[in-house]
């Protein structure tokens, strides 16, 4: 018996067990607490030169649609302007309407900004590590999104100082979203890197390219109206139930510097 | 000392593979720093005997170190390391008895592979519902991954294999040149 726990591979064995235990009574928490607090400005600073080399790498990479890139992005600005002058219109009678039935104003949540300081060391694409926790008031569960109300994922965990994010891009992550055009509901979940896949779509329901995705805020899971992405394809095969969809996630998991936590 | 370089080299290793390669990667893959550490430590420092406990710290420290900053259940790296290290010495032992360009780019392919499936085998069985607040659901029998994640390891493994490759003649050059003759 003695012989057994002289092997490497039954000490290697039971000394991580015995980690794993410790870890889920809790007891690993101040440890992990300081060593995040020691390594978090480093893995700030690395995430910053990374992102820098990667704007680099694309410039090269785009150098020659950079004038036509230009062009098609001054063309959606305009565009862009003019949808947010009649939003602010249709705001604006929304507020005198609701003062004029007595109701109250939907309440938001605050935003907390926080910098993203690495991504999850397994090539699943499944986590993103922020540099606030805990002291910062934040708590697992609650909703992450980028700038312009993009939709980026949940916090898995919190520590002291930082927190973990489960992007929606994870294949096993799950939301529910509805078409902003239609109303049609369905179920994202991750699908291939840098993109979503919109399921339990029925197959007499009529959905296009380019459409908007956003949460429809079911289970009470995200908040309602947040922007998810837009139909790149559908997918539809008649002997199936349903059809599917694939999203073009509207934030860039790949170059995300900084994101908005709702409390 | 020694131990010292050890831990700094894991634990620059451990903050370049979460802080600065992802942001970098080709299709979601990156290179995997810490198994290329593994791999070169049982290819150089076990030298196919498993028998010394005591060289097993930097294995145990590494899957730690994952662990720390990976959102994943604790211990799915470190249990996926040690599964690793038992089959590099295998393969060495009764397949790739010479360590050579061939058989160091096989051994590199077949680690990233095995280490990336005990991975999600592992997570598949750590992840209970409850923990990620029905954000993730495997009710319908999905598994953590999806046709295009294999793609993403096989860029894994060629960027494991060219890594593995210069730390393995540079280590070799310095430390080893009688060993290995």
């Amino acid at each position: 018996m003695k012989k057994i726990f002289k092997k490497p591979v039954i000490l290697a064995l039971l000394t991580i067990i015995g980690l794993i235990f410790i870890n889920g009574q809790g007891l690993l928490k101040q440890p992990k607490d300081i060593f995040f607090r020691i390594t978090a400005p480093l893995q700030k600073s690395t995430y910053q030169i990374s992102l820098k080399f990667k704007d680099i790498i694309d410039l090269l990479k785009n150098i020659k649609r950079l004038n036509s890139q230009n062009i098609e992005y001054q063309e959606e600005n305009r565009k862009l302007k003019g949808e947010l002058a009649g939003l602010k219109e249709t705001a604006r009678e929304n507020k005198f309407l609701r003062q004029q039935i007595d109701l109250p104003e939907q309440i938001k949540g605050q935003l907390i900004l926080a910098d993203v300081i690495g991504q999850s060391p397994a090539n699943l694409g499944e986590y993103i590590l922020i540099d606030k926790g805990e002291k910062d008031g934040l708590k697992a569960g609650e909703t992450v999104i980028a700038a312009g109300n993009l939709l980026v994922g949940r916090i898995s965990q919190v520590s002291n100082s930082t927190a973990k994010v489960l992007l929606i891009t994870y294949p096993g992550s799950r939301v529910n979203a509805l078409i902003q055009e239609s109303g049609i509901s369905g179920i994202i979940r991750g699908g291939s890197y840098n993109s979503l896949i919109m399921d339990w779509i029925a197959q007499d329901e009529k959905i296009e390219s380019n459409q908007t995705v956003i949460t429809s805020g079911l289970a009470n899971l995200f908040p309602k109206g947040i922007f998810i992405g837009q139909i790149e394809k559908v997918i539809s095969s008649q002997p199936q139930v349903f059809k599917e969809a694939i999203i073009r996630p509207a934030a860039d998991f790949g170059k995300i510097d900084r994101v908005f936590v709702i409390r | 000392m020694k131990s010292l370089s050890i831990v700094l080299i894991l634990l620059i290793s451990v903050i370049s593979q979460t802080s600065f390669w992802p942001a970098l990667g080709i299709y979601g893959a990156a290179p995997n720093l810490v198994l290329v550490f593994i791999l070169a430590w049982v290819i150089l420092v076990f030298q196919k005997d498993l028998s010394d406990s005591r060289k097993f710290w930097p294995i145990i420290l590494a899957g730690l170190l994952l662990d720390l900053f990976s959102g994943l259940p604790f211990g799915v790296f470190s249990l996926s390391f040690i599964g690793l290290t038992y089959l590099v010495d295998w393969l060495i032992k009764n397949i790739f008895s010479r360590i050579n360009f061939g058989s160091l780019v096989l051994l590199s392919l077949a680690a990233t592979l095995f280490y990336n499936l005990i991975l999600i085998i592992l997570i598949r069985l750590f992840i209970p519902i409850s923990v990620l607040f029905g954000s993730i659901s495997f009710k319908d029998g999905s598994w953590p991954v999806n046709p295009y994640s294999f793609y993403s390891i096989l860029l894994e493994a060629v960027y494991n294999t060219i890594l593995i490759t210069l730390i393995f003649y540079g280590i070799k050059k310095i430390f080893y040149q009688k060993q290995f003759r």
